[in-house]
C-alpha cells in the first residue's frame, strides 16, 4: 500500500536523503573498524622483549655449519664475479669481442641473475632449500668450468646465463635458510655475520683470481683461472649435501607466539599459493612494500655508483685498471667493521623497540647519500676514497637489517618469494633506470656532478621510505601472528574432531566489486553429502559468494577452506584441480567450441588418460541423448535448454568434492527444468556434495537439504529446507512482499 | 577491361606480396582473437628476429638453418617476456591502453635492435638457396619469392591447425571464448595468453626472416640503420587483411592477403611510377568500409580513461593558502619555464628547437578533447597538422585551390592571418569528416581508421600538387615568416613568443572549455553514454564536436609549423609514426588535462634537447618511460605530481590534527529546487506514460513480446518479475536505448521515432540499475551535466566566454549548489563518483533526476546494491521525491516490502509479457503471479516435503 501523504508530509526529502547516506557511513565506517588490524601488545610479537641471546648460544641453537657453509658459497661466487671483472680483457682478446658486446653479455648474466631469483624463491617455497643449495651450487659451478672453454662469444653468452641463473639462489633462498635455523634474538647477528662475506669475497677475490690466471700463464691463463675457480663451489656442493639440515618453516614464530611447532602433518599439506597471489599478499605487507621501493630508490645509486666512480677514475685521475681494482678492494674494508657492528645493534633493539631497527637502516641509507655527495666534494683521493668507503660501510649496515625485517614480516609460507624481490628492485628498478639517468648525467656534466645529484637524492629519497615504512612494523607483524593463531585455533578444532571436517568452510567472508560491497559478512559450513539451496532474489550475492568460493573473486576478507585446507588467496585453477567444479549458469559453455570440444575442454586440466576422457565423454552423453546428436554443433547455436544440458554435462564429467550449480533453471521451459532436476537428483542420491543457488524457490526446496536465503548481500535464514517450504507465510513475505515479513 | 593491363608478372608479385600481407596479419588475427589486443609491436618483434638472425648467421657464422632456430626461440622469448612484463600487468585493464603500451614495445625494441653488436659484413640477405627460374617466357621466379611461396600459406595453415586440433590450441580458444569458465575448468588463462605471445613472436620472427630479401633489407641496415622493417604501410595492409578475416579466420587472411596484393599489383602496374602511393587512398577506403560496415565492435570499450584521478582537498585545508594555490602551481610551473627559457638561449638553432617543441605541445594538447575527454583514440594526428600547415601554404603563396570538375580557376593569395583561420577551418571540417564514419567505429577500429588516414595522408594526399605545387612533388615552396602589426617574424624570438602565445590561448580555451558543459558533456558521453542521452547530451553530435575540436587546434599547430620551418617535406614531417608519437606524449604526461601534453611534450621533445639526444635519454622519454608511465602511474607525469601534492596535503592535515572528519551537515528543508522555465506540464487526463504493444527481439529471442503500459499523472507503478522476465529491457525501449516497435507516447507525445536524447528533453528521467554514473567527474559536474536539459550549452560561447555562456555558466552553478544542499551531499561535492559507495551514488542519481525536471521518470532498480537498512530509508525519499516533482514513475525493483509498500499498481511481467496488473495486494494474490515466483508447478511445494530428509 502507498503510504499516505499526510503521513510522508512530515518527512522532508532532505531528511530523508540525510538519513540514508548517515546510514551508510555509519555502516562503512563499522566495517572499516572490523578489518582494521589490531596491534599486538609488545609481549605477543615474537622476539620483542625477549631475553637477549648471546651469539654462542645462537649458534649453538641453529648450528655453525648453516651460516658457515653459505658464506663460505657467497665467497666462492664473489670469486667467480671478481674474475669476470679481472679477466675481462683477455677473455676480450681471446673472442675477438667489442666492449659493447663484453658489457652486454655481463648484463644478460646480471638480469638472469636477478630474475632467476623469483621462479627459484617459487621453488624454494614448495620443496626442500638445501636440496635446491647444493643443486644450484653444483649448476653454477659447471658453468663456470665450462666458462673456461668457450671458444666464441655466443657460448660466452650462454655460460653467462647459465652462471647467473644457477647463482640466482642465493638472496631468497640463503636469506630464509638464515631465518629459519637461527632464533629471532640472535638473526641479525647472524646475518651480520653472513654478509661479511661479501666484503671478504670482494677483498680477496680479484687477487686470487689475477694470481691463477698469471700462474698458468699466457693469454689463455683465464682459462684456468675458471676451471681452477669451479672446484671450489663443487666441494661446498658437496659439503651442503652432507651436512645442512632442512630446518622448518616458520620455526621460531611458531614456538614464540603458540608454544609449539604446529606439526607439518602429511594431510595438512599447504596448498602452494600462486606467485601473482603471494605478490599480491606480500604488497599488502606496508613494512616490506616501502622497504622494497625504498631500496629500488637507493638503487638508482647503488648500482650506478661503482660505474661511475670506476670512470671518475680513470677520467679525472688517470688510474689505470688495476690500480682502479685495488683502490675500490680497499673501501670495502670498512664494511667489514661495519656489519658485525649493524649486526649486534639490530639484535639488541629489536628487542627494545622493533621500529627503531628500521628507521636505523632508513637513517644508513641516507647517511650513504650524504657521504657519497661529500666524497665527490673531495679532491684529493685519499680523502674521496674514505668517504666512498664510509658510505659503501652505511650501505652494508643497511643491509643487514633487511633480513630480519623481511623475515619478521613477511608470512612464513612466502618468506623466500620476498626475499627474492628484494634484488629485483635493486637491480631491475633503481639500477636498470639509475643507471641510465646516470649515464644521462655524467655525458652531459661529468661523472662528478652526476654522483652530486643522483646519490644524495636516492639516498634521501630511499632512507625516507625506511622511515615511513618503520611506522606499519608492529601492525605487519601483528598480521602474520594472527594468521599463526587463527590457524593454530582451526587446527586445535578439526584434529578434536577429525570426521567432522566439513567439505566446505566459508568464513567472515566480506566482498565488494570496487567500491561497491556485495557480501558482508558471510559465513556457513557444508558437511559431507549435502544439497545446500542458496536463495534470494536478484542482486543478493548469490553468484558473487560462487565465484569467491570458486575462486574467481578474492574477498576482501575471510576464509574459504576446503576440506580443512585454506584456499582463500589460491587460484581459480587450482581449486577446479582440488576439487571444486562450478557450473556458471548462462555462462557455463565455449559458444563458439562444438559440443564435442567443451566436454574436451572441460576435461583439458584433469590428469587422465586419453581413453579415460573418452570413457567419461560417452557415459555422460548418455544422460543427454540431445546432445549426443549434435556434437559438432557451435554451444552457441544450441537452444537455451541443450546449452545447460551442455553445461552440466561438463561438470558431470568430473567427480568432484563439491560442486556449484549457479542457476540452472534460468530461462527454461518446466520440461526442460524437469529433465536437469532430475539429472541432479541422480546426483545427490549419489552422495555428491551441492550448492545449488536458485530463484526458482519450488525448484530448490525440491532436492535440497538445507537452504540458505540471502538478501542485499547478508544470510537472512539458514536452516532446513523442509522447514521453508512449510512456512508458506515466510516464503511469500520475501518473494511478494506480503504481511509478516 | 577498363583498359586496365595485367601481366602475368604483375599477378605472381601480386601473390608473393599478398602472403607477406597475410602472414602478418595471420600474426594480428592470433593476438587479437586470443587476447583482444592489436598488437602494434608485432612488426619490430619481428625485425627484431630479424637483426638476430643476421647477427647469428652473418658475423658469427652460424649455419642458416640453426641460425633461423636460434632466432625464431629467441624472439619467443622475447615475446613471453613482453607477455609476462608489460602485458600481465595491463592485462584487465582497456584494450586501447595495451594498444599503447604496444607502440612504447615497439619503440624499445627498435632501441634494442639498434644497439645490437654491429655487423660488419655487407651484402644481400642471406637466402638459402640460390637460382632463378623462368617457367613462362615473361616471367621471372627468384628464390625469395618461391621462400614466400612456401613457407607462407604452411605457417599460416600450421597456426590454424594448431588453433584447431591440438590441446594446446582448444585450451587457447577456450580461454578467448570464455575467460571465467575456462578458470573454473582448470585452464590458466594467464598462461594460455603467454603461450599466445611466445608463438605470436616466433610466428613473426620466421616471417619476418623469410620475407626480409623481399624489402630490401641487407644485413648491414638491419641493426646499424634501424631499417623501418614494417612500417605503417607494411602495418596497414596486414591490418587491412586482419579485418578481411573479420579479425578471427586464419585462412580467411590468406585469401585476404592475396585478394589486397594482387589488387595492388594491378592498381600499381597501370598508374603514373610516381602516383604509386595512390594505393594508400584506396586502401583507407577499404579500411572505412570494412569498419563500418563489416566488423561489429563487439567488446564494449566504452570509458577508457587514463586521467589521473585527483583526490579532494579536504575542506579544514582549504583555508590554508599555499593548498589553494596548488592547482595553480603546474600551469604557473609550466608556463613560467617556457615564458624564460628565449632569455637563455644565446644560439639561433635553439630557439628553432624550442618553437619546434612549443608547437609540439600544441599538437599534443589537440588530443585532449579527443582521447582525454571523449575517449576516441586517434592514431592519424600528424595528418591534421599536415592538413593545416599545406592549406595555410597553399593559400598564403597562392596556389590552385581545387574545385571539383575544374569549374572555374581559383588562386588568390591570402596574408598570413585569414590563411591561417581558413586552415584551421579546413582541419576543423576534416576531422568532423572523419569523426562521423567514426560514431559506427569505436575503441580498437577506430585506431585503425585514422591509422589509414595517416598514411593516406602522408603517402599520397600531401605529395598532390595542390599542396606541392608540381605534380607528386615531394617538397614544398618556401614561404616567408610574416610580418603581423610590424613586428618581423624572421627573428627567432618573436616567432617563439607568437607560438608561445598561441599555445597559452589554445590552453586557455580549452581550460575554459573543460569548466563549460561542453567539456562536462564530452567526459559524460565517454564515461557512460546511456546515462549522458538519459541527461538530454546529444551523444553523436558531442563526439563530433571532439574530433572538430581536436582537428582545428592540430592544424593551428600545422600553420605554425609551416611558418616556422619555411619550407617542408610532407611526406617526412607528417608521418603515421609521428602520430603515434604524439598520443605516447599526451599519455606520458596526463591524458585528458591541459598541462599534461605539455609536460609530456618538454619530456619527448624537450629532455632530448636539453641532454643532447644521447640514445638513453630517447629510450627514456619514449619508449621505457611511455611504458613505466602506463604500467605504474596511468596518468603519466601529472599523476605523479598529484601524488606529491597528496603528500603534502596529507603532511599539512598532521599538522592541523586534532580535528576530527567533517561532520555531516544535515539536509535543509526545502522543497525540491526546480526550474519554472522547464516546467513542462503534460495533460490533465490522459496518461504520461502509454506503451502501446512494445516488443524487443535480440537475434530470434522475443526479449519484450507485445507488451502494453500506462503510468498515469501523479502515479508510482511498480514493475515486477523473476530475472530475464523482460523489464529492464522493456525500461531501454521506453529510453530509446535498444530499436523496438510499437508506440510510445510520453506526456502525450509520440516519441516512437526519436533517439535517446530526444526522448528525454520530451520528459523523460531514467535511472539505471549500475548506478555508475560517470566515475571520473564529481558530484557537483554530475549534476551539473544533468542540468544541461534545462540549459544546453553552446560551443563557441563556451570556448570564447561570449554570452550566453557565463550566465548560463554562473546559473548552472548555483542550481548544482541548491541541488546538492537539498539532498544534503555537501560532504560528497567535490568527491570524485568513483570513490562512493553504492547508496550515495543512489542519492546522486536522484539529484540528477531532480536537475533534468523530469515529468515521466524510470527507475531501474534504485535501491540495487544498497545495503539493506539504507534500503529501507529509501523507500520513503523516491515517494516524496515523486510526490513532490507530481511526476509519474515506474519502478523496477525486486526488494518486495519495498515496491509492493510504495506502489500504487503494479504490472508482473513474465516472458516478455504482462501476466498480471493491479493494486499491490491483488497482485500479490494472482495464482500466475505466485507460480511465476515460487515456481512453476504448484504441486513442487508438496513434493518438496516428501523429498527432504527429516
Amino acid at each position: 500500500m502507498p503510504p499516505d501523504d499526510a503521513e510522508l508530509a512530515d518527512q522532508d526529502p532532505a531528511a530523508l536523503a540525510a538519513a540514508v547516506l548517515a546510514q551508510e557511513s555509519e555502516r562503512q565506517a563499522a566495517q572499516a573498524a572490523r578489518s582494521a588490524v589490531t596491534v599486538l601488545p609488545d609481549d605477543l610479537l615474537p622476539g620483542v622483549g625477549a631475553e637477549p641471546m648471546p651469539m654462542r648460544d645462537t649458534l649453538r641453537v641453529g648450528g655453525t655449519s648453516m651460516v658457515l657453509v653459505l658464506a663460505l658459497i657467497t665467497i666462492a661466487e664473489q670469486f667467480e664475479r671478481a674474475a669476470g671483472g679481472v679477466l675481462a680483457p683477455d677473455i676480450q682478446d681471446t673472442l675477438h669481442m667489442s666492449d659493447t658486446m663484453l658489457i652486454g653479455i655481463s648484463a644478460f648474466g646480471g638480469v638472469a641473475l636477478v630474475l632467476g631469483a623469483v621462479p627459484l624463491a617459487w621453488l624454494a617455497d614448495r620443496m626442500s632449500r638445501v636440496r635446491i643449495v647444493w643443486i644450484a651450487t653444483i649448476g653454477w659451478a659447471v658453468a663456470a668450468a665450462v666458462n673456461g672453454l668457450v671458444v666464441n662469444p655466443f657460448q660466452l653468452f650462454c655460460t653467462r646465463i647459465g652462471v647467473g641463473f644457477g647463482q640466482a639462489y642465493s638472496v631468497p633462498v640463503f636469506a630464509s635458510l638464515l631465518t629459519d635455523t637461527y632464533p629471532i634474538q640472535g638473526r641479525a647477528r647472524v646475518y651480520g655475520a653472513y654478509w661479511l662475506s661479501q666484503p671478504v669475497g670482494l677483498l680477496i677475490g680479484p687477487f686470487l683470481a689475477g694470481a691463477i690466471a698469471n700462474a698458468a700463464g699466457g693469454t689463455e691463463g683465464w682459462r684456468a683461472t675458471y676451471v681452477v675457480l669451479a672446484a671450489l663451489p663443487l666441494l661446498l656442493a658437496l659439503l651442503s649435501m652432507l651436512v645442512l639440515r632442512e630446518p622448518v618453516r616458520g620455526r621460531y614464530e611458531q614456538e614464540l607466539v603458540l608454544g609449539e611447532v604446529l606439526a607439518p602433518a602429511p594431510e595438512r599439506t599447504e596448498l602452494p599459493v600462486s606467485m601473482a597471489t603471494a605478490y599480491q599478499r606480500l604488497k599488502k605487507i606496508k613494512t616490506f612494500y616501502y622497504i622494497c621501493v625504498g631500496i629500488g630508490v637507493l638503487g638508482f645509486a647503488l648500482v650506478a655508483v661503482p660505474v661511475q666512480i670506476g670512470l671518475l677514475l680513470d677520467h679525472s685521475y688517470g688510474y689505470g685498471a688495476y690500480t682502479r681494482g685495488w683502490m675500490l678492494s680497499l673501501t670495502a674494508i670498512a664494511s667489514l667493521v661495519a656489519i658485525p657492528v649493524a649486526g649486534l645493534t639490530y639484535d639488541r633493539q629489536f628487542r627494545r623497540n622493533p621500529e627503531l631497527v628500521v628507521r636505523l637502516a632508513g637513517m644508513f641509507v641516507i647517511a650513504y647519500g650524504l657521504l657519497l655527495f661529500v666524497a665527490m666534494r673531495m679532491h684529493a683521493i685519499a680523502l674521496l676514497l674514505l668517504f666512498v668507503a664510509l658510505a659503501g660501510a652505511c650501505t652494508s649496515a643497511a643491509f643487514v637489517s633487511v633480513g630480519p625485517i623481511v623475515g619478521a614480516v613477511a608470512p612464513y609460507r612466502m618468506r623466500t618469494q620476498a626475499f627474492a624481490l628484494v634484488p629485483v628492485f635493486i637491480f631491475l628498478v633503481g639500477g636498470f633506470f639509475g643507471g641510465i639517468l646516470a649515464g644521462a648525467l655524467s655525458d652531459a656534466h661529468g661523472e662528478r656532478t652526476a654522483l652530486m645529484i643522483v646519490a644524495p637524492i636516492a639516498g634521501l629519497i630511499g632512507g625516507g621510505l625506511f622511515m615511513y615504512g618503520s611506522r606499519f612494523l608492529k601492525r605487519d607483524i601483528s598480521l602474520a601472528v594472527e594468521e599463526l593463531i587463527e590457524e593454530k585455533s582451526e587446527i586445535e578444532r578439526m584434529s578434536a574432531r577429525p570426521d567432522a571436517i566439513p567439505v566446505l568452510q566459508v568464513h567472515n567472508l566480506d566482498f565488494s566489486y570496487g567500491t561497491v560491497q556485495v557480501l558482508f559478512d558471510v559465513g556457513f559450513e557444508v558437511p559431507r553429502g549435502e544439497v545446500l539451496a542458496l536463495l534470494g532474489t536478484n542482486g543478493a550475492g548469490k553468484s558473487t559468494l560462487l565465484r569467491a568460493i570458486s575462486g574467481l573473486g578474492i574477498p576482501d576478507r575471510g576464509v574459504v577452506r576446503l576440506n580443512g585446507r585454506t584456499l582463500t588467496y589460491v587460484d581459480a585453477e587450482l581449486r577446479f584441480r582440488e576439487g571444486i567444479v562450478l557450473l556458471r549458469g548462462g555462462a557455463g559453455t565455449f559458444g563458439e567450441l562444438s559440443v564435442n570440444e567443451n566436454l574436451h575442454t572441460s576435461l583439458l586440466a584433469t590428469k587422465t588418460t586419453r581413453a579415460d576422457r573418452q570413457v567419461r565423454i560417452e557415459r555422460v552423453l548418455e544422460t543427454f541423448p540431445a546432445l549426443a546428436g549434435r556434437r559438432a554443433v557451435a554451444a552457441r547455436d544450441l537452444s537455451g535448454g541443450q546449452q545447460q544440458m551442455l553445461a552440466l554435462a561438463m561438470a558431470l564429467v568430473h567427480d568432484p568434492e563439491i560442486l556449484l550449480i549457479d542457476e540452472l533453471s534460468l530461462g527454461l521451459a518446466p520440461l526442460v527444468v524437469e529433465d536437469l532436476l532430475g539429472v541432479v537428483q541422480d546426483l545427490k542420491t549419489r552422495g555428491q556434495t551441492m550448492i545449488v543457488v536458485e530463484q526458482s524457490l519450488n525448484v530448490a526446496l525440491a532436492f535440497a537439504d538445507r537452504a540458505i536465503f540471502m538478501e542485499k548481500g547478508r544470510i537472512l535464514f539458514e536452516g532446513p529446507a523442509r522447514e521453508l517450504a512449510e512456512r508458506d507465510d515466510l516464503v511469500r513475505a520475501v518473494f511478494l512482499g506480503g504481511e509478516g515479513g | 577491361m577498363f583498359g586496365v593491363e595485367v601481366t602475368q608478372q604483375a599477378l605472381f608479385y601480386g601473390v608473393v606480396f599478398g602472403l607477406i600481407y597475410a602472414v602478418f596479419a595471420a600474426g594480428f588475427v592470433l593476438v587479437y582473437r586470443c587476447t583482444g589486443v592489436l598488437n602494434f609491436a608485432q612488426g619490430e618483434i619481428g625485425a627484431f628476429g630479424v637483426a638476430l638472425f643476421a647477427l647469428f648467421h652473418v658475423q658469427y657464422g652460424i649455419p642458416y638453418w640453426l641460425a633461423f632456430a636460434f632466432a625464431t626461440i629467441a624472439t619467443a622469448i622475447i615475446g613471453m617476456v613482453i607477455e609476462m612484463s608489460v602485458v600481465r600487468r595491463l592485462f584487465s585493464g582497456p584494450r586501447l591502453v595495451l594498444l599503447i603500451a604496444t607502440v612504447g614495445v615497439a619503440q624499445l625494441l627498435l632501441f634494442l635492435r639498434v644497439s645490437l653488436p654491429k655487423i660488419s659484413a655487407g651484402g644481400e640477405f642471406p637466402l638459402p638457396f640460390t637460382g632463378r627460374w623462368e617457367p613462362t617466357g615473361s616471367l621471372v621466379v627468384l628464390p625469395r619469392e618461391i621462400l614466400v611461396l612456401v613457407v607462407a600459406p604452411i605457417f599460416i595453415l600450421a597456426l590454424a591447425f594448431f588453433m584447431t586440433r591440438t590441446s594446446f590450441g582448444l585450451a587457447v580458444r577456450a580461454s578467448a571464448s570464455n575467460a571465467d569458465t575456462a578458470r573454473v575448468y582448470g585452464i590458466s588463462v594467464k598462461r594460455t595468453s603467454t603461450i599466445v605471445w611466445t608463438i605470436a613472436a616466433a610466428f613473426a620472427a620466421v616471417t619476418a626472416i623469410l620475407i626480409a630479401p623481399l624489402q630490401g633489407i641487407t644485413p648491414g641496415n638491419i641493426v646499424a640503420a634501424g631499417a623501418v622493417a614494417i612500417g605503417p604501410s607494411l602495418l596497414l595492409r596486414a591490418l587491412v587483411v586482419a579485418l578481411i578475416a573479420r579479425m578471427r579466420s586464419l585462412p580467411m587472411t590468406l585469401v585476404g592477403g592475396i585478394a589486397v596484393g594482387v589488387f595492388e599489383r594491378i592498381v600499381l602496374a597501370n598508374v603514373d611510377a610516381r602516383n604509386q602511393s595512390i594505393i594508400d587512398l584506396y586502401l583507407f577506403g577499404a579500411a572505412l568500409v570494412l569498419v563500418v560496415f563489416l566488423i561489429r565492435s563487439t567488446r564494449d570499450e566504452a570509458g577508457w580513461s587514463l586521467a589521473a584521478q585527483v583526490k579532494p582537498i579536504p575542506e579544514r585545508l582549504r583555508s590554508l593558502w599555499y593548498v589553494r594555490r596548488i592547482p595553480q602551481l603546474g600551469l604557473t610551473l609550466v608556463f613560467g619555464f617556457l615564458a624564460v627559457i628565449p632569455l637563455f638561449l644565446s644560439r639561433q638553432s635553439q630557439e628553432f628547437l624550442w618553437t619546434e617543441i612549443v608547437i609540439y605541445a600544441l599538437i599534443a594538447l589537440s588530443i585532449t578533447p579527443l582521447a582525454g575527454w571523449a575517449g576516441q583514440l586517434s592514431l592519424g594526428q600528424f595528418a591534421f597538422v599536415g592538413l593545416g600547415a599545406l592549406t595555410m601554404l597553399m593559400l598564403h603563396s597562392g596556389l590552385d585551390i581545387p574545385v571539383p570538375f575544374d569549374l572555374w580557376d581559383m588562386h588568390f593569395q591570402m596574408a598570413w592571418v585569414p590563411a591561417t583561420i581558413l586552415a584551421t577551418a579546413v582541419g576543423v571540417a576534416a576531422a568532423v569528416a572523419i569523426g562521423i564514419p567514426a560514431l559506427r567505429a569505436r575503441g580498437l577500429f577506430l585506431a585503425v581508421i585514422t591509422l589509414a588516414f595517416a598514411v593516406m595522408c602522408s603517402n599520397w594526399l600531401f605529395r598532390q600538387s595542390t599542396w606541392t605545387g608540381s605534380k607528386y612533388g615531394t617538397s614544398t615552396h618556401r614561404i616567408d615568416p610574416p610580418v603581423i602589426g610590424g613586428v618581423d617574424f624572421s627573428n627567432r624570438r618573436s616567432m617563439y613568443y607568437l607560438c608561445f602565445g598561441v599555445l597559452v590561448v589554445v590552453a586557455a580555451v580549452v581550460a575554459r572549455l573543460r569548466r563549460t558543459g561542453i567539456g562536462r558533456s564530452m567526459i559524460a558521453v565517454r564515461d557512460n553514454e546511456d546515462m549522458a542521452a538519459a541527461s538530454t547530451i546529444p551523444t553523436s553530435r558531442v563526439r563530433v564536436m571532439s574530433f572538430a575540436l581536436s582537428g582545428g587546434v592540430a592544424a593551428l599547430a600545422g600553420t605554425l609549423l609551416i611558418t616556422l620551418r619555411a619550407q617542408i617535406t610532407p611526406t617526412q614531417a607528417f608521418t603515421p609514426d609521428d602520430s603515434l608519437l604524439v598520443i605516447a606524449t599526451a599519455v606520458i604526461g596526463g591524458l585528458g588535462s591541459i598541462v599534461g601534453p605539455i609536460m609530456g611534450a618538454l619530456f619527448v621533445r624537450g629532455l632530448p634537447v636539453i641532454f643532447n639526444d644521447t640514445v638513453q635519454v630517447r629510450l627514456f622519454t619514449s619508449s621505457i618511460g611511455l611504458l613505466i608511465l602506463l604500467m605504474y602511474f596511468p596518468g603519466g607525469l601529472l599523476q605523479i605530481g598529484y601524488q606529491i601534492r597528496d603528500a603534502v596535503l596529507h603532511w599539512a592535515d598532521r599538522r592541523l590534527s586534532g580535528g576530527a572528519a567533517a561532520p555531516l551537515v544535515p539536509a535543509i528543508a526545502k522543497r525540491v529546487p526546480t526550474r519554472a522555465t522547464r516546467a513542462v506540464e503534460g495533460p490533465e487526463t490522459a496518461p504520461w506514460l502509454s506503451v502501446r504493444d512494445i516488443g524487443v527481439r535480440f537475434g530470434g529471442n522475443h526479449a519484450v513480446d507485445g507488451v502494453s503500459l500506462s503510468v498515469n499523472r501523479g502515479e508510482l507503478v511498480g514493475l515486477i518479475g523473476t530475472n530475464g522476465a523482460g523489464k529492464s529491457t522493456l525500461m531501454n525501449a521506453i529510453g530509446g536505448f535498444v530499436p523496438s516497435t510499437g508506440r510510445i507516447e510520453v506526456l502525450g507525445r509520440d516519441v516512437s521515432s526519436m533517439p535517446a536524447y530526444r526522448r528525454h528533453r520530451v520528459g523523460l528521467g531514467r535511472g539505471f540499475q549500475s548506478a555508475r554514473l560517470y566515475p571520473a567527474m564529481t558530484v557537483r559536474e554530475t549534476i551539473m551535466v544533468a542540468l544541461e536539459a534545462r540549459e544546453h550549452s553552446w560551443l563557441v560561447p563556451s570556448m570564447t566566454g561570449l554570452p550566453p555562456s557565463p550566465r548560463s555558466e554562473r546559473r548552472k552553478r548555483v542550481e548544482a549548489e541548491e541541488l546538492v544542499d537539498f539532498l544534503g551531499l555537501q560532504r560528497y561535492a567535490d568527491e570524485f563518483i568513483s570513490n562512493l559507495s553504492t547508496g550515495t551514488r543512489r542519492i546522486v542519481e536522484l539529484g540528477t533526476l531532480l536537475a533534468v525536471d523530469a515529468r515521466v521518470l524510470l527507475l531501474d532498480e534504485p535501491t540495487g546494491g544498497v545495503a539493506q537498512r539504507e534500503a529501507e530509508a529509501f523507500g520513503p525519499l523516491i515517494v516524496r521525491v515523486q510526490r513532490e516533482l507530481g511526476a509519474a514513475m515506474l519502478v523496477i525493483e525486486h526488494d518486495m516490502p519495498l515496491i509492493m509498500g510504495i506502489s500504487d499498481r503494479v504490472y508482473c511481467l513474465e516472458a516478455g509479457g504482462v501476466i498480471a496488473e493491479g493494486t499491490p495486494g491483488a497482485v500479490r494474490q494472482d495464482p500466475k503471479v505466485i507460480a511465476s515466483y515460487l515456481g512453476t508447478d504448484a504441486r513442487a511445494i508438496q513434493r518438496s516435503g516428501v523429498v527432504a530428509p527429516s
